[in-house]
């Protein structure tokens, strides 16, 4: 074991020392690093497709119909971006740690190839403050993005990003298991299985349920709240696509969990008159 | 060489648990055999002429000798608990675009709903249905005995189908015929359907047990709940 070690592994004397500086300069050039920075770069631009490939999976089901949606994709695009070259340096440490280090046979541990590096403030600066910088900005975002979520699901910003000061549309949401009823307070009562919403009115959803918990996700909306038995929760959003979307149960609750999904149609106001009508709904907001 | 011949071993010991498992589910499901409807010439709906087919169902407040209920697979654990079910069957297949007629012989009692929505016809043609003998869109929410309730399941990418008839209860005062149950109310209602899709189907009325009268015969397939094949 003695003879595997050299005069490197002992304790360094905190005097005679070279400066941080160059220590990470040698520690750069020593092959075990260099192959790992290789494979970082080569796992990097492996995930760019695949994350290309993550951010068209989102829209299967049909572009974003709303500002909120929009916001949330492009938060996941930007943060699927940010997260490559970390997601790649681990993987680039773990498949070379994997296969790439000298082995030797039997039970005796891997051959070294040099010391750790250690006690190195240059090494200790650069990754506090990347990690910081890197946390800092993703809070940053987050809360910005947050707060235009925010103020688009109360419909003060309209779906063309101006203030507004439409009267939201009011739609009580029940959940039961396995359905989605959608009642329409300022028309009459009016009830439907299908969603029905005019485009760019802001719309202010009601949600509980009659049984146990569930969750209201309109997906391409991008809203999803929890629907529980007993309390009332709030959330809006301004559609500002024509089209006919999807509607489902995002918590697990019951036999027929999988089937709880409905259909919400984004038309035109003229059109969302003539279907409240057709409904019974004579009283208009 | 030994530890290559350890992950094969492994590999085909976690298939064949998987698969144990998924055949073991199948066999125990319980899903009672399926029921066909028969077909019966044309029909004219505002749809113009279409194949006419037609279904019965019953449903029963708990089995007897002579009806039995669900016992195929792990329903058999079930029949001595006094459950309600639909009967003969509830995996139902119908035709493709044509109208489809279903009478119900209801024999259970009720009470309220819980939701007012599933005490009025949806999805019907003309949005009505006929309770002993009387055309109504609506009944008492007050007195539903069950729901036949039809869900779209869009993402399958198979025509929207949401089809939802309540069905009055049998009032507590009644009493029984020779055959043990009470007289029934009798509902008929038709629905067109479009092109081929598997849908769900269930009872939105609380009969079951446990919270919020959810679970029991509402929670298990083959006895307030199954699936409607459209062909």
């Amino acid at each position: 074991m003695s003879d595997m070690l050299t005069d490197q592994d002992e304790p360094e004397a905190p005097t005679n020392r070279p400066p941080s500086i160059h220590r990470l300069q040698d520690w750069a050039r020593r092959p075990y690093a260099r192959h790992i920075m290789i494979l970082t770069v080569v796992i990097g631009f492996l995930l760019l497709p695949a994350a290309w490939g993550l951010l068209a999976a989102m829209n299967q089901t049909g572009a974003p119909a709303s500002q909120i949606m929009v916001e949330i994709q492009k938060t996941i695009f930007v943060f699927t971006i940010v997260s490559i070259p970390i997601t790649a340096f681990v993987l680039a440490v773990l498949i070379y740690s994997l296969l790439g280090w000298p082995r030797v046979s039997g039970d005796e541990p891997p051959l070294q190839e040099s010391p750790a590096i250690r006690n190195n403030i240059v090494a200790v600066m650069t990754w506090t403050i990347v990690s910081s910088l890197l946390a800092v900005f993703l809070v940053v975002w987050g809360l910005v993005e947050l707060a235009t979520i925010t103020a688009n699901a109360n419909g003060s910003v309209s779906a063309n990003q101006q203030p507004t000061s439409s009267k939201p549309l009011i739609i009580n949401v029940t959940g039961q298991q396995w359905f989605w009823t959608f009642e329409y307070p300022d028309f009459d009562d009016v009830t439907s299985d299908v969603l029905v919403l005019p485009k760019d009115v802001p719309v202010y959803f009601n949600v509980t349920s009659k049984d146990v918990i569930h969750n209201f996700w309109a997906v391409e909306l991008g809203i999803k709240i929890d629907a529980n038995p007993g309390a009332v929760t709030e959330t809006g959003v301004t559609p500002n696509k024509l089209g006919t979307f999807n509607i489902r149960c995002a918590e697990l609750c019951g036999l027929h969990h999988a089937y709880m999904e409905t259909q919400v149609k984004v038309v035109d106001q003229s059109a969302f008159d003539s279907w409240v009508r057709e409904m019974g709904g004579g009283k208009t907001a | 060489m030994k530890r290559l011949f350890a992950a094969v071993i492994a590999v085909v010991a976690g298939v064949a648990f998987v698969g144990a498992l998924v055949l073991f589910a199948a066999q125990t499901s319980g899903e009672p055999a399926l029921m066909v409807a028969t077909m019966d010439g044309t029909a004219k709906t505002p749809r113009g002429d279409l194949p006419h087919a037609k279904l019965k169902l019953e449903i029963y407040p708990g089995s007897s000798p002579a009806i039995p209920g669900p016992t195929d697979g792990v329903n058999a654990e079930y029949a001595s608990l006094g459950w309600p079910f639909y009967w003969p069957s509830t995996t139902l297949q119908v035709p493709a675009n044509s109208l489809v007629t279903i009478e119900v012989h209801q024999y259970d009692g009720g009470g309220p709903i819980y939701n007012d929505y599933f005490a009025k016809a949806h999805g019907t043609v003309d949005g009505t249905i006929t309770v002993d003998g009387k055309q109504v869109t609506e009944i008492d929410p007050a007195t539903v005995g069950h729901t036949f309730t039809i869900h779209s399941y869009p993402d399958a990418g198979q025509p929207v189908l949401n089809v939802s008839v309540p069905l009055p209860a049998v009032a507590a005062s009644a009493k029984n015929e020779a055959n043990g149950y009470p007289k029934p109310h009798v509902v008929t209602f038709s629905f067109i359907t479009g092109d081929a899709g598997t849908y769900v189907w269930n009872c939105e009325f609380p009969c079951g047990s446990g919270y919020v009268e959810f679970g029991g015969p509402m929670s298990q397939r083959g006895w307030m709940s199954g699936t409607l094949e459209v062909v």
